[in-house]
């Protein structure tokens, strides 16, 4: 019987980045999967959860911090690890992390 | 300029990858300038903020520089300062030499 492979998904809107990030997860043994947006993500999640996500936060249309709250608000998706990859300095105002920071503050 | 800044070390195992990501860099040169020629801050901004990602990523350190850069001066508006950037990347992007290892 074959091992199972742990199965990465990549989103992010710049080819290089997937090209990159696709060649360091087959040279570590697992399989990427990747998608250029975020509703591409959240369907690809539902429909073939993988076991880790990497995740850029400025994507054309919604942004990788919504992605990431509507993964974790649904039960077949909530436990996926996510890792937020950006090149951001600053949490963006408003972003829905801005947003749940400044509740967890209060 | 710091003639390091144009030695760029590279895993050979990438090796297969940077011809494509130099493309990619010359357009992106293209599309700053198409940018900057009419004005177009907001997407001067997110040139600068992709070059700052992937830059360093692919071990080009000095893009990544230039993105903050352009970055930061799409979002002051600061023209002449975009102005000499971009023909700070376009120098370095003619004289960049990649080393595998």
């Amino acid at each position: 019987m074959s091992a199972r492979v742990f199965r990465v998904l990549v989103v992010d809107d710049d080819p290089d980045m997937l090209s990159l990030l696709t060649r360091m997860i087959s040279a570590e043994g697992m399989r990427a999967d990747t998608v250029l947006d975020g509703d591409a993500a959240l369907v690809h999640a539902m429909t073939s959860p993988p076991d880790l996500i990497l995740l850029d936060v400025l994507l054309p249309g919604m942004d990788g911090f919504t992605v990431c709250e509507r993964l974790k608000q649904e039960p077949a998706t909530a436990m996926i690890p996510i890792v937020l990859v950006t090149a951001l300095e600053d949490v963006p105002k408003n972003s829905a992390l801005d947003i749940a920071n400044k509740k967890q503050k209060k | 300029m710091n003639d390091a800044i144009y030695n760029v070390t590279v895993a050979r195992d990438l090796e297969d990858l940077i011809p494509v990501f130099l493309k990619n860099r010359h357009k992106e040169l293209e599309t700053l300038r198409v940018a900057l020629a009419s004005a177009d801050f907001e997407q001067l901004r997110q040139l600068g903020h992709r070059m700052k990602g992937v830059g360093n990523s692919y071990g080009f350190n000095h893009v990544s520089t230039l993105g903050k850069y352009v970055e930061d001066g799409a979002r002051s508006g600061d023209r002449a300062g975009l102005e000499a950037r971009i023909a700070e990347y376009a120098d370095y992007l003619a004289k960049v030499k990649i080393v595998y290892e």
